[in-house]
């Protein structure tokens, strides 16, 4: 679970659709645990994390390739194209319900950044030059908003559900959650 | 990249912004796949973001079409409201058909001119181009352009995107779509379009999805 969580930003960071972020995911799981299996395993146990990322580029480098030699209309990109696309498996109503007092809590012209943010897909200087602010703001903008909603789902279902929750898209507190 | 400097460079955030380098990216990537902590951290940002997103969605609905909306128990709280709205209204009204009528002579022979029949062009968009691959050209002073698509699955809400494939012009939007239609024609105003390559993009937003319906690139001419 948590390496599908983190191949999953990985792979929506570069904007790779889903479907193929998908087969991408599969790939390197299923090679990671070949080698577990079959191969040499890994020699440094702390270093596993690296491994699987390693694993994830080498494929991402591979498709490229193969998109590129086969001349496809839409190479894997490997220029990252902006904000980072989403993930409707992450929606329920009750983390809405938590955003919507989180939002609630934000003043108009914040609320109307993260519109422009999340909602408009505007680009960084397009929402200094609107809203008048500087680009460092979005980020703590962003990093409030986000320890806000931490702390009300940590509120609700307690620090070690909340952490298995967000990293496991939700699907283990779900039944819980509806 | 390591734990202090992940957190002191906010890079969580300004990862899930798309503002890292692709050198900071890897790096920042590499301590992901190593830091729970860090890993918590991007995962609630992408949580928050997925579902500010579901409900600006629906903050963008009509209010009445809004789940939970009571209209009965409002109108006594509205009927000043509405009746200061009114009188205002009628002011307003007063004043700009005065302006009009009177003030404005030459606005009548724009709004005839307007109202006369004029020649569009009509481009057919065939089904999804994910690589924005189909290209129209069409001159800035030339007839209006109307794009023609299917709609081959029905969604609550329909966004278009206009951008510049060289940069410096962007356009989002919502796009208004009748209920039960299968097929949009939609016009594109060329006034603000300076010559180059844009690229047009539909997208059907609802409560569970976005999908892209079409792309294609728009090419202005002088």
């Amino acid at each position: 679970m948590y390496w599908q969580k983190f191949l999953s930003l990985k792979l929506r960071s570069r904007g790779i659709s889903a479907d193929v972020a998908d087969d991408v995911r599969q790939e390197t799981l299923c090679r990671v645990l070949k080698t577990l299996r079959q191969g040499p395993g890994i020699a440094r146990p702390e270093s596993f994390g690296a491994f699987v990322n390693s694993v994830c580029n080498n494929v991402l480098l591979e498709l490229h390739h193969r998109a590129v030699r086969d001349g496809a209309d839409e190479p894997v990109p490997e220029v990252h194209d902006g904000r980072m696309s989403i993930d409707q498996s992450l929606i329920h109503a009750e983390r809405r319900r938590m955003v919507r007092d989180v939002l609630g809590g934000l003043s108009e012209k914040d609320r109307k950044i993260l519109r422009m943010v999340f909602f408009e897909d505007a680009g960084r200087a397009e929402i200094s030059r609107t809203m008048g602010v500087e680009p460092e703001y979005l980020r703590v903008l962003l990093h409030r908003a986000k320890a806000r909603f931490e702390s009300a789902f940590v509120r609700k279902h307690g620090r070690i559900a909340s952490i298995i929750s967000l990293l496991c898209n939700g699907m283990l507190l779900n039944a819980t959650i509806r | 990249m390591d734990h202090e400097a992940a957190i002191k460079s906010q890079a969580a955030e300004r990862y899930m912004l798309g503002e890292l380098s692709m050198a900071e990216r890897d790096a920042f990537e590499e301590h992901l796949a190593d830091c729970s902590r860090c890993m918590e951290d991007a995962a609630t940002l992408d949580a928050f973001a997925a579902n500010a997103r579901a409900e600006f969605a629906a903050q963008s609905r009509p209010l009445l079409a809004r789940p939970g909306f009571r209209l009965a128990g409002l109108l006594p709280r509205l009927a000043p409201v509405m009746a200061f709205s009114g009188a205002l209204n009628l002011v307003l009204l007063a004043v700009i058909g005065y302006g009009a009528l009177r003030l404005l002579p030459s606005m009548r022979a724009r709004i005839a001119e307007a109202g006369e029949p004029r020649v569009a062009q009509l481009w057919v968009v065939h089904g999804v181009s994910r690589s924005a691959s189909a290209v129209y050209t069409v001159s800035r002073s030339g007839v209006q352009p109307v794009f023609r698509f299917d709609l081959p699955q029905r969604f609550a809400h329909y966004t278009y995107t206009i951008e510049q494939r060289t940069g410096g012009f962007r356009k989002t939007g919502p796009l208004a779509v009748a209920a039960g239609v299968e097929r949009v024609d939609m016009t594109l105003p060329l006034a603000n379009l300076e010559p180059g390559d844009y690229v047009i993009r539909i997208v059907g937003l609802d409560q569970s999805q976005s999908i892209e319906i079409g792309s294609w690139t728009l090419r202005v001419t002088p």
